[in-house]
């Protein structure tokens, strides 16, 4: 059961992460996590928001450029070694992580190329998924 | 009645001069082609005056580069007749090319003036093959611009048959070209091209309905690979001529049907330069640069070192045709357009180019030039589409640094890539920008 995670193309200007987050505001879109990665250039904002549809319309009609795509939200135990326990299961079976990040209610946001076999591996460890559905109500 | 289809050189006293004798006769005329344009046209004069050149002063032909440029603002400056030589009401005919901005550019001629470029004109015409006994349908529009009237007289100067049915009306090109069986098809590269896809669209066989066997296509830039299209679809041996208003028209140079290699100048009329457009310093024989023109005959409107800003390379190599004019090669772009950045020529269609055949990428994109100390800096920016944007930071990268590679590859520059935002760059009506050269604000 993934969910959509937004990526957004931000070109490394100032004021660009201020104007998604206004205009996403401005639509009643609640941002529940985000992480970024970025080079001297350009960077991926990517989000996890509670109405996606809305927050796709609002971004596009602002002439960014959006992506959709699936990702896993998973409850990992918030205890020590619980995030290495999920690892440690995902890596064992020989998926990869290709970047992970931390959203509310300490929910890790994880993704894979593989994201079926990343998902039914999280759930054999004992580990809830979040459902699109879970996702608006956090 | 046999065909005869042998190659004639209309002027083979100059065209196939020894080269010596070629230089003589450009530095006789330029002497008197200076001398009357200072006595003749106050403009000039007073250009001459600003720089303390008097006509005696021009003793061989390497000081033509003491004489001050003639440009585009000069015509636009003296509009519409400040150029002259002669009163308007001692002129024979009058034409204008199109101004992209502002009022058109005014040419006249004399009688004396018509009679060279009809003379040039068949020169050129029987370059790219024409003989007598050829029919010419001329598709270059009648009118002010200079093509249909040039091409005109020159074909009849030639001895051919000229249909002048000018441009436009595809269904009417069709119908003369077939009941009258034309040989020759003279129009602009474009619409060649596009009449050769209605040909073939229209299911027009060679040899049954279309009976060309020559094509002559100047007035815009084109590519070898559009020749060998528009070869194939029409059935002709196609030939790239060079002109402009400003020199006359059509009959500066043209390519020999023979050789298809460089357009042969027509030496003895227009004296030729090519310069590095920045310096303005003369480049190498073979070299790309600005094409400057002198025409060496005209009585209307003479024109001192005409800057053509068309970027072309001269050989005075000979010719396998036989003539020893000096030929200019294809025009390979307009020196508004170009970038000179550490000593290397870019233009933004080679970065288009690289663009165009790269999976996913836009076709919007700016080159962007900075000077760090002395090291000019070329950026080029790139339009970062949906289609072309994933989520993952490493297919980002990998795409960013294959356009680099690319680039590189392509300019012998190494350039930084830039991903930027859509509506990043500047939209504008009709033509793009492409280039946004920030060393001249400094």
């Amino acid at each position: 059961m993934p969910v959509t995670q937004l990526s957004v193309f931000l070109d490394n200007t100032a004021g660009r992460l201020a104007e998604v987050t206004r205009i996403l505001g401005e639509r009643d879109v609640n941002i529940r996590g985000f992480s970024i990665a970025d080079t001297a250039d350009f960077g991926i904002l990517r989000l996890v928001v509670n109405d996606e549809a809305r927050a796709v319309d609002a971004l596009r009609a602002a002439h960014f450029t959006v992506h959709e795509g699936p990702i896993a939200l998973a409850r990992v135990p918030d205890v020590p070694g619980g995030l290495a326990r999920a690892l440690a299961g995902l890596a064992d079976r020989g998926i990869n992580v290709e970047y992970a990040y931390a959203i509310v209610q300490s929910i890790i946001a994880f993704g894979m190329e593989d994201l079926d076999a990343g998902e039914a591996i999280l759930r054999d460890e004992g580990i809830a998924l979040v459902s699109a559905d879970e996702l608006k109500e956090l | 009645m046999t065909t005869n289809l042998t190659h004639k050189i209309w002027a083979p006293a100059w065209e196939c001069a020894d080269r010596g004798d070629i230089r003589a006769q450009q530095l006789a005329r330029l002497r008197e082609t200076v001398a009357y344009t200072y006595r003749a046209v106050p403009h000039y004069r007073a250009k001459m005056d600003a720089v303390g050149l008097k006509p005696s002063d021009i003793r061989c032909l390497d000081d033509i580069r003491l004489l001050p440029y003639t440009t585009k603002t000069d015509f636009h400056q003296t509009y519409p007749f400040g150029l002259f030589a002669v009163p308007p009401a001692e002129l024979t005919r009058i034409h204008s090319s199109s101004g992209t901005t502002g009022k058109p550019t005014v040419v006249g001629y004399t009688k004396n003036d018509l009679e060279t470029w009809v003379e040039l004109v068949a020169r050129m015409v029987s370059l790219a093959g024409v003989v007598a006994s050829d029919i010419a349908q001329i598709s270059f529009g009648y009118g002010m611009f200079t093509g249909g009237f040039g091409l005109h007289y020159g074909l009849e100067r030639a001895g051919a048959t000229v249909v002048p049915v000018s441009s436009g009306n595809t269904d009417r090109q069709f119908m003369f070209m077939e009941d009258f069986r034309t040989t020759v098809f003279i129009s602009t590269p474009s619409y060649a091209a596009y009449i050769g896809e209605q040909a073939r669209l229209r299911g027009l066989e060679l040899g049954k309905q279309l009976h060309l066997r020559l094509g002559l296509f100047g007035a815009e830039p084109w590519t070898e690979g559009m020749r060998t299209r528009i070869e194939a679809e029409l059935g002709v041996s196609a030939t790239d001529n060079y002109g402009m208003s400003e020199l006359c028209g059509p009959g500066v140079s043209g390519e020999c049907v023979i050789a298809k290699d460089g357009m042969h100048l027509a030496e003895d009329l227009f004296l030729w330069e090519v310069i590095d457009p920045l310096t303005e310093e003369p480049v190498a024989e073979g070299e790309i640069g600005e094409l400057i023109v002198t025409p060496l005959w005209k009585e209307a409107l003479p024109i001192i070192r005409y800057r053509t800003r068309d970027l072309t390379a001269v050989t005075t190599a000979p010719c396998a045709c036989g003539r020893t004019s000096a030929r200019m090669a294809r025009v390979r772009g307009r020196t508004d357009d170009m970038l000179i950045i550490r000593g290397v020529n870019v233009f933004p269609t080679q970065i288009e180019h690289v663009l165009m055949e790269t999976e996913g990428t836009s076709p919007h994109y700016l080159l962007v030039v900075t000077r760090e100390g002395a090291l000019d800096t070329l950026e080029v920016w790139v339009e970062v589409s949906e289609r072309m944007f994933s989520e993952s930071f490493s297919r980002m990268t990998v795409l960013r640094d294959l356009l680099t590679k690319k680039i590189h590859s392509v300019l012998g520059l190494s350039v930084k890539v830039k991903l930027v935002e859509p509506q990043t760059l500047e939209r504008s009506q009709g033509k793009a920008k492409r280039v946004l050269d920030k060393r001249n604000l400094e």
